[in-house]
């Protein structure tokens, strides 16, 4: 994959401007190939990202960086039926999935 | 969209935000870089409608008193790829049919680039709305 989305980083500078990530546990609901998921660990949050095609899914685990297997999840899931327990997140985050 | 939001809703903490990241143009821009610059030579011809929608899904749960907007923010977001790449991502990012409008604007903008001596890549521009809001406390006006 020769894409490059965003290489001169003004997305995650504006995220980091946006609100504070440090330590927060982070959903990203529709995470496609996890792109955005790994930008938000770099932003210092603990991500569980979802996506309901399981492609994706298993190409955003095959590219999750192995310092990140304590701070980036991915599962299968659909943003209108969470499997998530009530009041268990910091920040919802919908990347162009909404 | 709106049942998404409301299930975001659910499982936010109290004073937890969402962050909604799509693009603020209905079209997505094809140019090259020139030093620094970008220079525009067209938009893809299919709007990205499916966005208006997201609007209109935040506006509801706002107006239903789930959710207050905090702060929004913009930005240029560029993608780059070579031509038939970038030609199936904006094909891949609007509308059914757009496969052959797609891969003529990004021939023209190569062209256009290979004609200019300062011209070094082509890409696609977004401007993108970052907006976050919060989660309304529970004793708000909830419909």
């Amino acid at each position: 994959m020769t894409l490059q989305i965003d290489p001169e980083g003004v997305e995650i500078k504006t995220l980091r401007a946006a609100t504070d990530w440090r330590g927060k546990r982070v959903l990203e609901i529709g995470c496609g190939d996890g792109r955005l998921a790994r930008r938000l660990v770099r932003l210092g949050a603990r991500v569980i990202a979802i996506d309901p095609d399981a492609e994706e899914v298993r190409q955003a685990m095959a590219t999750r960086p192995r310092t990140y297997h304590e701070k980036l999840n991915v599962a299968l899931a659909e943003g209108e039926r969470l499997p998530f327990k009530t009041t268990s997140f910091d920040i919802v985050v919908f990347g162009w999935s909404l | 969209m709106v049942h998404a939001l409301e299930q975001a809703w659910r499982v936010l903490r109290t004073n937890g935000e969402l962050v909604d990241i799509h693009p603020a143009i209905t079209h997505t821009q094809v140019g090259y870089c020139r030093a620094r610059s970008f220079v525009f030579v067209g938009s893809s011809g299919f709007p990205l409608i499916h966005y208006r929608d997201a609007s209109r899904a935040l506006r509801y749960v706002r107006a239903a008193g789930l959710f207050q907007q905090r702060t929004s923010k913009t930005f240029e977001c560029m993608t780059y790829a070579p031509l038939g790449e970038l030609a199936y991502w904006l094909t891949n990012s609007s509308e059914p049919g757009a496969a052959e409008q797609s891969e003529r604007l990004v021939k023209r903008a190569t062209q256009a680039m290979k004609a200019d001596p300062q011209g070094n890549r082509v890409g696609a521009r977004e401007r993108i709305i970052v907006r976050v809001l919060q989660k309304a406390d529970i004793g708000s006006r909830r419909r």
